[in-house]
């Protein structure tokens, strides 16, 4: 039975490899890079670059808005080839997002890049940063606790940028109904806060209704139809992003009532093409893509010892309106 | 109402096992809360009580609960899936790459979908009944694992441009009614007869009020649990597959934390976590329940904070109702 017992090894063995393959590898290129600055041997195996810089990148999830921040990041490394860039997913878990982070550090990561979990459970995080002298960047949504850096753009502009186009093509009167995303997440809160200090600016114009859609357009289909069949009188939805408009601009759809707008944020390509239809009447573009691209760059000066003039690197938001949509969409191509 | 045509009372019994007999359920219970659900409804509102909100309020649910038919399957032989939201994530995305226009013809994209289903639930399946795993463990795997495929798979972005046919599955009527209702009726009523009037479905009972007994009836407990599990599944592929055509978007993210509600719809309808008890009326009589109190709620524009407590308070309070009811007996 000795040869099963090999085998049965053998293939633990293989699985732990598999498993920790995207560990395994930043840690032997970061191992390479050392050599490379003592032994002239080692130097073939990392080319022309002569110091390579590891940054560790840790995301709360790589669904949707997310995968553009990704492909940001990746992006800035394929165009920099002294960059290699080592993304993980938190799974929406701020446990494994803290374990992402240890792993980093001993594995003797360049810098840190990070779209929190939850924005106030990252104190541990930057403390450990802070102790491996590892510069830490936020991306996306700025972390409650130290950070070298924060890249993303201004969640409450977003919001009064919706409200103010949508005010404007509701002539300044009328009610509206707010679909928030998850409560608890920064953006929601804050885009919805700059929305209603819009609203409030125009005495002719009331928020009648505000739920959570949590993002998710299933849900904001459902909230809408009941919102529908409540009697409310509704003249506008504006939701914090555009899948939550989509599910309840389909609602309306379904029911065939026609004089209601909706607005968005995000500008993806769903919500473009919506726009193109007549059914979306604004959205508000993220640069994802942006934010991610300079989250790697900052990152890299940071890494290099540079000293950044201003913590914080705007990504603005862009408002999109038809007008504007072969713009947008020539992004996706 | 989509399951008028089975509302009445059943009575499971399995006649082969005596331990089972006493094992009589009395669906009632639940059915009373729902009746008292309505009334208050329909006091607070006049907005509630209309044949629009009524369908809206079926239609809604009906998702759900077609996970909830089978997770109650599951849960009557002692297991319980907690991939079935997971597989309506992969689902979602795998059909909607085979709905775009002029790609395959409609049969050929659902069963696609289905397959998906299928396979899960064969995996799901063979590692509980033959690898001999907890079901929770073996499902939470799975849970994570097809979750991530799903994301694989689709690269974590939506899958649009889908053919008005097969949207049609989610947000389309036939002969007036939405059409996911009437899928909710009919897999209501084939599971229900599955359940109560055939031999698989008295193993199905006898499995969960006692294996070993089972075993030693001479009952094939592997393949049972099997066919079980790759129904569930597949359920919640259906399920994945009409909501998929309800928001015209195949998304990876989709149905995450279905398993939950699915599970607390079964419950509350009186299914027995300890397994030998269930019942299909129930379970939609439970997801009738919630999809009562949410809509109820929404239509009274309540705080959507609130709406959270409300909702837990009210599902807490259903089931004490109706366990308080079958001691009384």
């Amino acid at each position: 039975m000795k040869i099963s017992k090999l085998i049965s090894v053998l293939l633990l063995v293989t699985l732990l490899l598999a498993m920790t393959a995207g560990c395994a590898s930043t840690a032997a290129t970061t191992t390479a890079a050392a050599t490379a600055a003592t032994t002239a041997a080692a130097a073939e195996t990392t080319a022309a670059a002569d110091q390579k810089i590891v940054i560790g990148v840790t995301m709360e999830s790589l669904q949707d808005f997310l995968s553009y921040v990704g492909d940001g990041l990746n992006d800035f490394a394929k165009a920099n080839p002294n960059v290699e860039i080592n993304i993980l997913d938190a799974k929406l878990d701020v446990a494994t997002q803290v374990k992402q982070v240890e792993s980093f550090i001993s594995q003797g990561v360049d810098a840190i890049i990070i779209k929190c979990v939850d924005k106030d459970a990252t104190a541990p995080i930057s403390a450990m940063c802070k102790d491996a002298g590892i510069p830490l960047i936020a991306v996306n949504v700025d972390i409650g606790s130290d950070r070298e850096a924060y890249v993303g753009s201004d969640h409450k502009l977003s919001g009064v940028l919706e409200a103010e186009e949508l005010a404007k093509q509701m002539n300044y009167k009328g009610n509206v109904a707010i679909l928030v995303g998850d409560p608890s997440h920064n953006a929601a809160q804050t885009r919805t806060d700059g929305a209603k200090e819009v609203f409030a600016k125009y005495p002719d114009m009331k928020v009648v209704a505000e739920q959570s859609g949590m993002w998710d357009r299933a849900k904001s289909i459902t909230i809408a139809e009941n919102w529908i069949q409540s009697g409310l009188e509704i003249n506008a939805i504006i939701a914090n992003n555009d899948e939550m408009a989509i599910g309840a601009l389909k609602a309306y759809e379904q029911a065939k009532i026609t004089n209601v707008l909706f607005a968005g944020i995000d500008g993806t390509k769903d919500a473009l093409s919506y726009m193109q239809e007549g059914k979306l009447a604004l959205s508000v573009f993220q640069n994802g893509y942006e934010q991610g691209f300079k989250a790697a760059e900052t990152a890299t000066k940071l890494a290099m010892g540079e000293t950044l003039s201003e913590p914080y690197v705007d990504v603005a938001y862009e408002l999109i309106t038809p007008d504007k949509i072969d713009m947008y969409l020539a992004k996706y191509k | 109402m989509a399951h008028s045509s089975n509302q009445k009372p059943i009575k499971i019994e399995s006649n082969s096992f005596g331990s089972q007999f006493s094992k009589v359920i009395d669906k009632l219970g639940i059915i009373v809360v729902l009746i008292f659900l309505l009334i208050l409804m329909s006091l607070l509102t006049d907005k509630f009580l209309t044949p629009m909100n009524l369908t809206n309020v079926v239609r809604q649910i009906s998702f759900i609960a077609l996970i909830a038919i089978g997770v109650t399957s599951i849960i009557i032989t002692t297991g319980i899936d907690l991939s079935s939201g997971s597989v309506v994530g992969l689902t979602s995305v795998v059909v909607a790459s085979a709905a775009h226009p002029g790609q395959f013809p409609l049969v050929v994209t659902i069963l696609i979908g289905l397959s998906v289903g299928l396979v899960v639930g064969l995996i799901n399946g063979f590692l509980v009944a033959y690898a001999k795993l907890p079901p929770f463990i073996a499902t939470m795997g799975t849970w994570t694992t097809v979750r991530g495929l799903a994301l694989l798979y689709s690269n974590g972005r939506p899958v649009n441009d889908l053919k008005d046919e097969f949207t049609y599955l989610g947000g389309g009527r036939f002969l007036g009614v939405p059409v996911p209702i009437l899928v909710l009726i009919a897999v209501a009523i084939l599971t229900h007869l599955l359940l109560t009037s055939t031999r698989l479905g008295r193993h199905v009972f006898a499995i969960g009020g006692n294996e070993q007994a089972a075993i030693i009836g001479g009952i094939n407990v592997k393949i049972v649990k099997l066919a079980v599990y790759v129904y569930a599944s597949t359920l919640a592929a259906l399920s994945g597959l009409l909501l998929t055509g309800r928001i015209a978007s195949g998304q990876s993210a989709l149905g995450v934390g279905y398993e939950l509600d699915a599970i607390a719809a079964a419950v509350i309808g009186g299914t027995s976590l300890t397994g030998g008890i269930g019942s299909i009326v129930g379970t939609i009589s439970g997801a009738l329940v919630i999809g009562v109190i949410n809509n109820g709620m929404d239509l009274l524009n309540v705080n959507m904070y609130w709406q959270q407590i409300a909702k837990g308070m009210i599902i807490v309070i259903a089931v004490f109702l109706d366990s308080q009811k079958k001691k009384a007996k």
